[in-house]
């Protein structure tokens, strides 16, 4: 080792240092930031969808318009603001968990970030281009194919490079929690976000391939005139429904999986309890995963695919109802006898805990075959996926902001409005999604941009509305806060609950570039927990105090993003602009490979922070403490 | 920081890494040797058309599926140690996709 001499890389500053770096925790507040933000921009979406229904022959907007609002609104939530957060939390959590210096491909986690970022923008630059997609976010063929508005190629050329970007994502994590754990760290001591990160990432690895494929279909069907979803050319129409939802179904578990992870850490620390039911939690969490792949027809009852696939699906899809009510028990439980405490975190786990159940009856009563030809299509339908989907994954998105953003950022959310935040938040949702289950029942369909007075629909519509409203208000709260926090001056103390069970907890504020100055030595489950009743202020260490070998910073990513985004447009560009468009698409790609040969090309070692400056590290960070 | 193997000559170390090698080569030799008969044998198969259509494409199917163990196990180290993750995930990618090509042969084709 003493051969390595090289020296410490000169700090960048400012925006430099955020597009380049590599570090595990700046790109989790890089992913979760840039979710944020497209959670607005899906939520002003949502708002502009639920005001244009507020009242029977509204024209606040066209039928044309709201197409576009209610294909990009769930596309945005969905692949943009929900899962770019959960793996933002993620990566500002599970190295930490484990007791990890970083995650295991630090390079390819910044490029996933970019990738994911630039797909984004790509996808949203339709709104500028005088076409927004159409076709729902499900987009399915034939409507996807009409070549008459450019809306659809953003849809296909976007979700596929920031599907590459999550790819990357998955698969580096998987690699991180097999490989990185820090000694004693057993997977069965691992805490209950890292398994459920580990589960999504499975699911990520094998659910997005067939996304891939449907997109580059779809691409290729719309850009360079390819017949896969033509019935007269010999296509099959079917084809992308299946491809779509055999990515669709285990996507909704990639999100609610590491949901439940957040409110598993969160329940515990706020009970003062271990985990109820640890092991079975670790199961239900694989069998959930597993069987999130055998379910995907029952997306698809009504296409006439026969009763026997069809009673198959069905009886599929209920076994999942299983596995999660040994969940909604096991958190149960772990409350029962609890010594309780209720900050905003452990509010949105609570309250999560009823609004999801919910969304799982109407799931269960869906997943009944012959009763879905009632439902399909329905307001039933968009009630049920937004109590799982807000009531689970929203709820969680926000616990887990409350819970980790001192770790993050070192200072607290301001609790007061915090629960003012929560309380609207709460009701708003039942406000806006309950009475959408008596308007699917009274037979309002879906995606309809508008409806006729007088057939029992007004009223629910407009409590609809009003909850949504509330629902806004309650984010621009957030957005205060979120503001008023960073520009605080006030830092928290290391454990800022006071009772944190896992490794993240034992670390100090602002948590050190390299995480922990000696790896830690794990003891069992909740090791911080099991130091803390022996005694102990912080967990045994693994190794001396020694150099610690760190990844280099790197533009790379950022360009090959850029030169990918670049290509993207200009494929689109090209059906309008022609040779322009082919232009700009060239040199796109010609960046990316550029940036792709110079990564294999330049020999990159990484640095080492010497012995010296990390123990000047522990010695400040011990005179801290005796103050 | 480095981890403490077990104190060996250096002697002693180069003559043990000298016997791994060559056991390796014989194993990838005759692996590829195997390889190479078996393709030969499926192209064999079907060129001397000896087996009706359909017994040519289980047969073929079964070759397959001999090759692929080869690779992975000869070829690719499967058969080392520490590889158990590997082993579980790439059973539950088979497995996902033979339920998926499964259905969709039973549904659309």
């Amino acid at each position: 080792m003493a051969t390595h001499t090289m020296g410490m890389p000169k700090k960048k500053s400012g925006i430099m240092d955020w597009l380049t770096t590599v570090d595990h925790k700046k790109i989790g507040v890089l992913y979760i930031f840039s979710g944020l933000f497209f959670l607005l921009v899906g939520g002003v979406e949502a708002l502009m969808i639920r005001y244009q229904l507020i009242k029977p022959m509204n024209d606040f907007v066209s039928g044309e318009v709201f197409n576009q609002l209610i294909t990009m609104h769930g596309t945005t939530m969905i692949f943009l603001a929900a899962m770019p957060m959960l793996i933002g939390y993620m990566n500002a959590a599970v190295p930490l968990q484990i007791g990890a210096r970083d995650v295991a491909f630090p390079f390819l986690n910044a490029l996933g970030f970019w990738l994911f970022f630039f797909g984004g923008l790509l996808l949203n630059l339709s709104w500028f281009m005088g076409a927004a997609p159409n076709a729902g976010w499900t987009a399915y063929a034939p409507l996807s194919t009409v070549p008459d508005a450019l809306g659809v190629d953003f849809y296909a050329l976007g979700l596929q490079i920031s599907g590459f970007g999550t790819l990357m994502g998955g698969i580096n994590f998987l690699v991180t929690i097999l490989n990185m754990r820090a000694p004693g760290m057993k997977l069965m001591r691992m805490p209950m976000f890292t398994w459920t990160a580990f589960v999504a990432s499975a699911l990520i690895v094998f659910a997005f391939p067939p996304l891939t494929v449907g997109l580059f279909l779809l691409t290729f069907e719309r850009l360079f005139g390819a017949h896969f979803f033509d019935p007269a050319a010999g296509g099959n129409i079917v084809i992308w429904e299946h491809l779509f939802w055999i990515f669709g179904h285990p996507e909704v578990y990639i999100l609610i999986l590491p949901a439940f992870g957040i409110f598993s850490e969160i329940i515990p620390t706020f009970a003062r309890k271990r985990l109820f039911g640890y092991t079975t939690m670790v199961f239900a969490t694989m069998l959930i995963g597993f069987l999130g792949f055998m379910v995907w027809v029952h997306h698809m009852f009504t296409v006439g695919l026969g009763p026997v696939a069809n009673a198959i699906f069905a009886v599929a899809t209920m076994a999942i109802a299983v596995p999660t009510g040994v969940k909604i028990f096991n958190w149960l439980f772990t409350l029962w006898g609890g010594k309780l405490t209720f900050p905003v975190a452990m509010l949105y786990s609570v309250a999560f805990i009823p609004s999801f159940l919910i969304g799982g009856m109407t799931g269960v009563m869906l997943s009944v075959a012959p009763a879905d030809y009632q439902y399909h299509d329905s307001y039933f339908v968009v009630a049920h996926f937004h109590y799982v989907i807000v009531g689970g994954v929203v709820f969680g998105l926000f616990a887990g902001l409350y819970y980790w953003f001192p770790l993050m950022f070192g200072k607290k959310l301001h609790e007061g409005l915090g629960k003012i935040q929560f309380w609207l938040f709460f009701i708003g949702f039942h406000l806006t999604f309950f009475p959408q289950h008596i308007l699917g029942l009274t037979g309002m369909p879906r995606r309809v941009f508008t409806y006729l007075p007088n057939q029992g629909w007004d009223m629910m519509n407009l409590l609809s509305t009003i909850g949504a409203a509330f629902m806004g208000v309650s984010t621009i709260i957030l957005l205060v806060q979120l503001v008023m926090a960073l520009t605080s001056k006030e830092y928290v103390k290391r454990d800022v609950w006071g009772d944190g069970r896992t490794l993240e907890w034992t670390l100090p504020v602002p948590t050190p570039e390299y995480n922990f100055a000696q790896t830690p030595l794990v003891k069992g489950l909740d090791t911080f927990w099991l130091e803390k009743m022996a005694g102990n202020t912080t967990v045994s260490v693994s190794e001396p105090v020694g150099d610690i070998h760190m990844p280099n910073n790197s533009i790379l990513p950022f360009v090959m993003s850029v030169g990918l985004f670049l290509a993207g447009l200009g494929f689109i560009l090209r059906l309008d602009y022609g040779t322009v468009g082919l232009v700009i698409a060239i040199l796109g790609l010609a960046t990316t490979l550029t940036a792709m040969f110079l990564r294999s090309w330049i020999d990159d070692h990484g640095y080492y922070i010497p012995k010296s400056v990390i123990e000047e590290d522990l010695r400040l960070e011990a005179e801290k403490e005796a103050k | 920081m480095e981890k403490h193997e077990p104190q060996l000559t250096r002697k002693q170390m180069e003559l043990e890494m000298k016997a791994d090698h060559s056991r390796e080569m014989q194993v990838q030799l005759i692996s590829f040797a195997l390889m190479i008969f078996l393709t030969l044998i499926a192209f064999g198969a079907v060129m001397a058309e000896l087996m009706p259509r359909w017994a040519a494409g289980g047969f073929l199917v079964i070759m397959a599926i001999v090759q692929v163990y080869l690779q992975l196990y000869m070829f690719m180290h499967m058969n080392n140690k520490g590889n158990t993750w590997i082993k579980v995930m790439m059973g539950l990618g088979i497995f996902v996709a033979l339920t998926i090509v499964a259905t969709l042969r039973l549904l659309i084709w």
